[in-house]
């Protein structure tokens, strides 16, 4: 209990330094502001400021990108209660019962809850995060290539299984994430592979080209043209109207402690998340309430919950990303992507190596929660006026923007045809229902599972049952398979009960 | 474009471009050095990956179904994937050249032009801005070694 204030003080020392409260606050007010426009999500986001953490310490760059990433989660309900549009896709399931609230006069009453629940998810993810990684790293220690391989591929099993509804469209896009990922020198032959003979490829393909590529050019595109009406009006809501009642009070304690348990529960697992969490503790809520014909007609227990699960499986996804080095989503794919730049080999030795790192970002968490409740409860009427700002000034700003963030990191005009490519193939896969989220994951874990799997089968002598016959990566490959097999027994079954028609056989493919 | 495209399936469509993929990572592995289960090769991970691949396609194509739409929804129009397209082309063969001033204006420029409601004024107004925000950020308070004018 000491070694924990001890290390609180020291991420305090970090966090609470001039630099790490400014990056903190730039970090959560940006997010903030793209949680609220809708059209700019945060991966985008995250992916356009990339660039400029090649010039921060390490640090300070972390607490930025963390503070954008939680930040745009509770940005994201604004539009969602406002207007029905949900600014991130984790807020979609607040709009269900949010904009009824709105529309019945109570906005105000929806927004100070949200923000309510979104701190306390917050605050128990965070809790969890300081709790549990420590012990969970030193675990990690003992883990062989065998454990990490198996945790990787749970990883992207989970992730195109059940972060998505098309298991067999995700699996072909982790496989060609993986693949990119692979593109460059390999270390062990000094074979060029994949490079079209471009010396530039050699330490592979630029992580931001790729991730602005396949995150901000569809969105880009899809918005250009695309107008986003605004109605909602800032005059409505004061700071008195947005008090909740004793009652709404009352409603909402419980739903806020449930939906934080199950976020942190959801966000922790490698490749479920934030939206399988809200939609799961949605369920919830209206399976336990007394009277479930009031979901969907604006009852505030549908706002509280999913809101808390959002923010809290937004902080504890980052145990698995820190303590293990595995991200369970595309926006850790980045952070680890980051510390990897910066010369941080992600790992259970992130903890122990760099405490200042692990330590400052997790009371960062802590403060910049603190500032997104102020940013939030005061100031709503500043985030709502925002929604009247038209894209079309915006985006062809961002465009340039991408392009020299791109072109500073390493001076080499071919990152900008790389994410002129991917920006491309991230619209075609759109438009062909693949999702983007799975191969980024895939293209960041892509070398690091290739080592993994070399340096198990080398030490088991070229054995493949070794993955199987150690305990823990046993139990984990038990689960994998029992995701694989879940899935293709259900698909199957359809298969056969829809008898020769095959028009609705496969709607999972 | 797009009436062409909308008469045939994801599935198939989208299941025929994975196996192709697939295919050609394949036989590029091949190429490299493939080794042994026990000492693996530069080859071995991607041709497993690309095998997976290819049959992910498969089973797109035999498992589709025929008349599944299309998951377009807000692709925007024709003119605004060319002029984006060319904004970020007109950066990568600007920016060693023109420096980041007129660079920057001409990708912001053509940029605006994609969404019809920019005019043409209203546009060179925002990429002028552009440009003067992208010398203040990048030239003088970051300080990132790209010229500013055509030297």
């Amino acid at each position: 209990m000491i070694e924990l204030f001890d290390n609180l003080a020291l991420g305090l020392s970090v966090a609470a330094s001039l630099d790490g409260l400014f990056y903190c606050l730039a970090g959560v007010t940006l997010g903030m502001l793209v949680g609220v426009l809708p059209g700019i999500g945060t991966m985008a986001t995250l992916a356009m400021l990339l660039p400029i953490t090649y010039h921060l310490q390490p640090n300070f760059a972390l607490i930025m990108l963390a503070g954008i990433y939680y930040g745009a989660s509770y940005g994201g309900s604004t539009a969602s209660i406002l207007l029905n549009l949900p600014g991130t896709a984790t807020s979609a399931v607040t709009a269900i019962d949010g904009y009824p609230m709105a529309k019945s006069g109570k906005a105000g009453v929806a927004l100070f809850m949200t923000a309510i629940a979104s701190f306390v998810g917050s605050l128990f993810g965070v809790m969890l995060l300081s709790l549990f990684s420590v012990p969970l790293a030193r675990l990690a220690l003992e883990f062989g290539p065998q454990e990490y391989f198996a945790l990787m591929l749970l990883g992207l099993i989970a992730a195109a299984f059940i972060g998505s509804g098309r298991p067999v469209r995700s699996l072909a896009a982790v496989s060609l994430g993986l693949v990119l990922g692979l593109v460059g020198l390999d270390l062990n032959s000094g074979v060029a592979r994949f490079t079209f003979g471009f010396p530039e490829f050699y330490d592979g393909l630029s992580l931001v080209a790729v991730a602005i590529g396949l995150f901000g050019m569809p969105e880009i595109i899809a918005s250009a043209g695309r107008r986003i009406r605004t109605q909602a009006s800032a005059r409505d809501i004061t700071l008195r109207s947005m008090l909740p009642s004793k009652d709404e009070w009352k409603r909402s304690a419980m739903p806020m402690a449930r939906g934080s348990g199950v976020g942190a529960f959801f966000g922790a697992l490698p490749g479920t998340g934030g939206v399988v969490a809200t939609f799961i503790s949605y369920a919830i809520e209206k399976r336990v309430s007394r009277n479930p014909e009031a979901f969907g007609k604006g009852a505030i227990e549908g706002v509280a919950a999913p809101e808390a699960a959002n923010n809290a499986a937004v902080q504890s996804a980052f145990i698995p990303t820190l303590s293990l080095g595995i991200p369970g989503d595309p926006v850790m794919a980045i952070m680890l992507g980051v510390m990897m730049i910066h010369g941080i080999l992600p790992g259970p030795n992130v903890i122990s190596g760099s405490p200042d790192l692990f330590w400052g970002l997790v009371v960062s968490f802590i403060i910049g929660n603190i500032f997104l409740l102020v940013l939030t409860l005061p100031l709503i009427g500043i985030w709502v006026r925002l929604l009247a700002i038209p894209y079309h000034y915006l985006f062809p700003v961002i465009v340039t923007f991408i392009c020299i963030g791109i072109y500073s990191v390493k001076f080499q005009v071919i990152d900008i045809y790389v994410l002129l490519a991917f920006g491309f193939l991230g619209v075609g896969m759109k438009l062909l229902r693949f999702e983007v989220a799975p191969m980024l994951l895939g293209f960041v874990l892509g070398p690091m599972m290739e080592e993994y799997f070399r340096r198990a089968l080398v030490v088991s002598g070229g054995n493949l049952a070794t993955f199987l016959e150690r305990p823990i990566s046993g139990v984990i490959m038990v689960i994998v398979f029992a995701i694989i097999g879940w899935f293709g027994v259900r698909a199957l079954l359809r298969l056969v009960t829809a008898g020769g028609s095959r028009t609705n056989a496969k709607t999972n493919a | 474009m797009r009436g062409i495209l909308a008469n045939r399936s994801s599935d198939l469509i989208g299941g025929l471009i994975a196996l192709a993929i697939g295919a050609y990572i394949v036989l590029e592995a091949f190429g490299f050095r493939m080794g042994t289960l026990r000492n693996m090769g530069p080859g071995y991970f991607p041709v497993l990956l690309g095998a997976v691949l290819a049959l992910m396609g498969l089973l797109l194509i035999v498992l589709g179904s025929k008349e599944k739409p299309f998951g377009a929804g807000s692709m925007g129009t024709l003119r605004g994937m060319i002029l984006l397209g060319s904004a970020f082309l007109a950066f990568a063969l600007l920016i060693e050249r023109a420096g980041l001033v007129p660079t920057a204006f001409i990708t912001t420029f053509l940029a605006s032009q994609s969404d019809v409601r920019m005019t043409l004024l209203s546009g060179a107004i925002l990429a002028l801005a552009t440009a003067t925000g992208a010398f203040v950020i990048f030239n003088m308070a970051l300080g990132i070694q790209i010229e500013a004018f055509p030297s």
